[in-house]
């Protein structure tokens, strides 16, 4: 249970709701003071568009009992091919290399999908949910210079 | 910008650009099932998750085992896509307490309810090592006496479950657990409740399981109150389904099953099992009547039926003709006649010689709100802590006395009767309940155990214990004799009737929920917990106030009194909906208080209309009234401030909270719902209705700054953040609504603005 409130940023408590306790950005909260709103509203919807995907994939794997699994290797959805390494995760999982490989390389393909999933329900047209993605990339370009 | 996590969000979101195919949920899963799991010890609280062992409607189900004390548990923990609004899980954490408290050997013992890391609530209860009685079928079959035997039990504890207010709904033989001795022991009390109230069908019967086991009008109407009848059919499916092998009703989908228990009478249970006596044939028939009023009026009576049945007595299902009765009665036990006769005739005499003492103990009858606080017993080795017992019983007893409406004991009388029976005490000193308890010390900490005992019949009422360090004696007699003093206060406000209660915020109290443990049907109402039952003879019926003649000034939570005139401040109302909550509805509403000397005009800055959102237009003014004694204070309390603090109490005495809520006429809208929530929305302090002017009150609030939500219907139409109330002093809080007709369908890029999913509140249809 997160204690420690004064170090992490609820940006809009209550609206949240449950989810709010993992809704910690990483900004300082004098950065955060001097966004405009509207950037501050971007940055939330953005975080909050990630985290839902995020905890849709969790559940995917607590649900079948591979909470492990995702707890493993959840923080390296966005690493490089390169970066991971898979021998590590093998000895500290005790599942074979290979398998380490399909399960994160499948875990990431289904957190793309629940995300596009998450974006596609908060644009009008399906096929602007690139564009959408990206608009909240650049917003959090701007957002958190 | 990073998660907690670490990740970086922009790289999350990048991710979703990269290229690859779909990966269904399907697949997915298959992907999944591929890895074996080695043992990965994980954590959820204090207990340690070894396997998963079922997976419900709601969530699911761990073997787990305690931290400390090694002690194996099933760990429950709901899943938020099963519960995926604010309400539900919130929902879920006071029917998980209100279960806790439930204390009956037939009943799966909770032993913590708690939060995960990630806000989602679980809880630990009872290990059964034997499985459920769906596992167990098979076995059980051939003994149909001992199915009747286990179904008598779990009778009774649904019969002792209805008596505090608590409903199961969702009886079936996979939610009656065996323990190591086969003896039955009921569990998943009142969750059904949880994902209620959706009239989607399909999900209600997800979230029901099985569908065979549930009543007619469970399925029908969710705006059906239920009754204990809906258990009680249950109850006679499950026994039609262990004595038959099969549920009354099957189809191939839950709809058809349900269809069928609505429309067609209950197949006869010889005609699936001629074996079996045709009294359990009737007795399945009476639960399972279509008409909940022709069944068994009550568990317990059901229960009654089957034990009759076990001793071989003719059972009231079929109703018998009194000389038939004792034809059949004489020709079972003949050598009893003659012996029955006899009895009566001694019976008969004995009432005589003995009625004095029989008129007095039917002349018990103690005032409910009434309390006997007996010393608290030293159960230590050493024995040397009487004097940390005394004290707390004293401190008890002196917090209590003050209570306004609630008799309490003297303290020489109660002391006098130290060591006696509680029912003993309660007629001696004419009181309904009795508290006792004891606390043992082992080195330096103590364990006080609290017990409150309805002196009439014996029953354990509530109970609590206390592990604390031995610090400071005077500082934990008076932690202690609070916790009980403010939790009995509560107990007693449940058991009050609307039109008893004392207006002296014990009750008001409750509503706030500070204590969530609810026992009552009030809690797990679909008007939320702060409805008090108006008859406590059917605790579950819900009053409904939205009729004008329903609106009891008696009431607290509904009584209205005038705002104190406007020579009060005006406030400024900064709305920030583009920051905090435009795509959700909300308006973040930064209220400045100002001295009251200073006039203010009123400055509301609707952001939402700026930015096209197609919805009400909400002006939230909040005014706080004078203060009996001059105040300066200018309290800014910015939303973005608001995460970092919980609500803080600026100063003793009750705050109270009203307005009134108007439509975009003008007109006031009338058992609309404000809800007193906490900052964060996670607590509902209380919900008061408006009254047929639209007007509402909330009294005794803790001074603070509160989250208050206006649901129209049901649904959320504002959430107002931050709203300052002090002490002894009204704040105003007015709900006036003004339709932007401009307000587009698009905004910003021509993005359509909906719901947030996951986020408390509704949107507007499209």
């Amino acid at each position: 249970m997160h204690t420690n409130a004064a170090a992490a940023w609820n940006l809009f408590p209550g609206t949240i709701g449950w989810r709010k306790r993992r809704q910690h950005l990483s900004i300082p909260g004098a950065t955060l003071e001097s966004l405009p709103p509207e950037r501050l509203f971007d940055l939330t919807w953005a975080a909050t568009v990630v985290e839902h995907a995020l905890q849709r994939l969790r559940e995917e794997c607590e649900s079948k009992g591979k909470l492990w699994l995702f707890q493993a290797l959840s923080s390296h959805l966005t690493d490089e091919r390169d970066e991971v390494s898979y021998a590590k995760l093998s000895a500290e999982l005790g599942i074979a290399e290979t398998a380490v490989k399909k399960q994160l390389h499948n875990m990431r393909q289904r957190y793309r999908s629940l995300l596009r999933d998450e974006v596609s329900q908060t644009v009008e047209d399906p096929a602007d949910v690139d564009d959408e993605i990206r608009y909240l990339c650049a917003s959090l370009a701007t957002g958190t210079e | 910008m990073r998660l907690d996590t670490g990740i970086c969000v922009s790289c999350l979101l990048r991710e979703g650009l990269e290229g690859g195919d779909d990966v269904s949920q399907a697949f997915y899963q298959t992907v999944l099932a591929e890895v074996d799991a080695p043992h990965k010890s994980w954590f959820l609280g204090n207990y340690e998750i070894l396997e998963q062992i079922g997976c419900g409607g709601m969530g699911v189900i761990y073997r787990a085992r305690q931290r400390h004390s090694r002690r194996i548990v099933a760990v429950k923990r709901v899943l938020s896509y099963r519960a995926d609004s604010h309400e539900a899980l919130e929902r879920f954490r006071r029917e998980a307490q209100a279960v806790a408290s439930l204390d009956h050997p037939n009943i799966l013992p909770i032993y913590e309810v708690s939060e995960s890391e990630d806000g989602l609530p679980f809880f630990s209860m009872k290990f059964a090592e034997k499985g459920s009685l769906q596992e167990n079928a098979a076995s059980l079959r051939d003994e149909p006496r001992k199915c009747v035997q286990l179904m008598a039990k779990v009778a009774h504890a649904v019969e002792y479950a209805h008596s505090r207010g608590v409903l199961h709904r969702d009886l079936k033989p996979g939610n009656i657990l065996l323990n190591d001795r086969g003896e039955p022991l009921v569990s998943d009390f009142g969750l059904a409740k949880l994902l209620d109230g959706n009239n989607d069908l399909t999900r209600s019967l997800t979230t029901f399981g099985t569908a065979g086991f549930i009543a007619p009008e469970q399925a029908g109407d969710a705006a059906v109150d239920l009754t204990p009848a809906a258990d009680v059919y249950s109850l006679g499916a499950v026994l039609f389904n262990v004595l038959a092998g099969r549920p009354p009703f099957l189809g191939s989908n839950p709809v058809s099953v349900i269809r069928q228990a609505s429309e067609t009478q209950a197949p006869k249970l010889r005609s699936l099992a001629p074996s079996l006596d045709r009294d359990l044939e009737t007795i399945c028939a009476r639960c399972l009547e279509r008409d909940p009023k022709a069944r068994y009026q009550s568990a317990g009576d059901l229960a009654a039926d089957l034990e009759r049945w076990l001793a071989g007595r003719p059972i009231v299902a079929r109703p018998v003709s009194p000389p038939a009765r004792i034809w059949r009665w004489s020709q079972r036990n003949p050598k009893l006649v003659g012996a029955a006769t006899a009895g009566l005739l001694l019976g008969a005499a004995a009432v005589w010689l003995f009625r004095g003492e029989l008129f007095r103990a039917s002349q018990f009858n103690p005032p409910d709100r009434s309390i006997a606080v007996l010393p608290f017993t030293d159960s230590s080795e050493a024995k040397d802590q009487e004097y940390l017992g005394d004290g707390i019983s004293e401190e008890i007893l002196h917090t209590l006395a003050q209570v306004d409406g609630l008799r309490v004991a003297g303290r020489a009388s109660s002391f006098s009767l130290k060591g006696k029976n509680t029912k003993e005490v309660g007629e001696k000193l004419n009181v309904g309940n009795v508290l006792e308890g004891s606390l043992q010390r082992q080195g330096n900490r103590v364990r006080v155990t609290a017990e409150l005992i309805d002196a009439r019949n014996g029953f354990r009422v509530w109970t609590e214990t206390y592990d604390r360090e031995l610090d400071s004696a005077f500082a934990l007699q008076d932690e202690i004799a609070r916790s009980i003093a403010d939790a009995l206060k509560i107990k007693f406000a449940v058991r009050l009737s609307a039109h008893e209660q004392p207006g002296n915020g014990v009750y008001d109290r409750y509503l706030q929920g500070l204590f969530t443990d609810v026992t009552h049907p009030t809690g797990v109402s679909r008007i939320g917990a702060s409805v008090p039952v108006q008859n406590p003879s059917d605790p579950f019926t819900v009053p409904d106030y939205t009729s004008p003649g329903d609106f009891d000034p008696r009431r607290p939570d509904t009584r209205v009194t005038a705002a104190p005139p406007g020579t009060g401040f005006t406030t400024s109302v900064r709305d920030r909906a583009s920051e905090a909550g435009l795509r959700t509805n909300k308006i973040t509403a930064d209220v400045i208080a100002a001295p009251p000397e200073t006039a203010f005009n009123t400055s509301v800055r609707d952001r939402a209309s700026e930015a096209g959102l197609r919805t009400n237009k909400i002006t939230a003014d909040v005014t706080a009234a004078p203060p009996e004694t001059g105040f300066n204070t200018s309290v800014r309390d910015r939303a973005l401030e608001a995460g970092l603090r919980t609500n803080k109490i600026t100063a003793d005495g009750p705050a109270s909270l009203q307005g009134f809520v108007k439509d975009a006429k003008g007109e006031p809208i009338k058992g609309a719902d404000v809800r007193i929530e906490s900052r964060d929305g996670k607590q509902v302090f209380s919900t008061v209705k408006t009254d047929p002017k639209g007007r509402y009150i909330s009294q005794g609030l803790q001074p603070g700054v509160y989250r208050v939500t206006l649901l129209v219907n049901g649904a959320v139409k504002a959430s107002i953040m931050n709203t300052q109330t002090k002490a002894n002093q009204p704040t105003q809080l007015n709900f006036d609504f003004k339709p932007t007709s401009q307000a587009g369908n698009t905004a910003r890029r021509g993005k359509r603005m909906v719901w947030m999913p996951g986020r408390t509140g509704s949107h507007h249809r499209r």
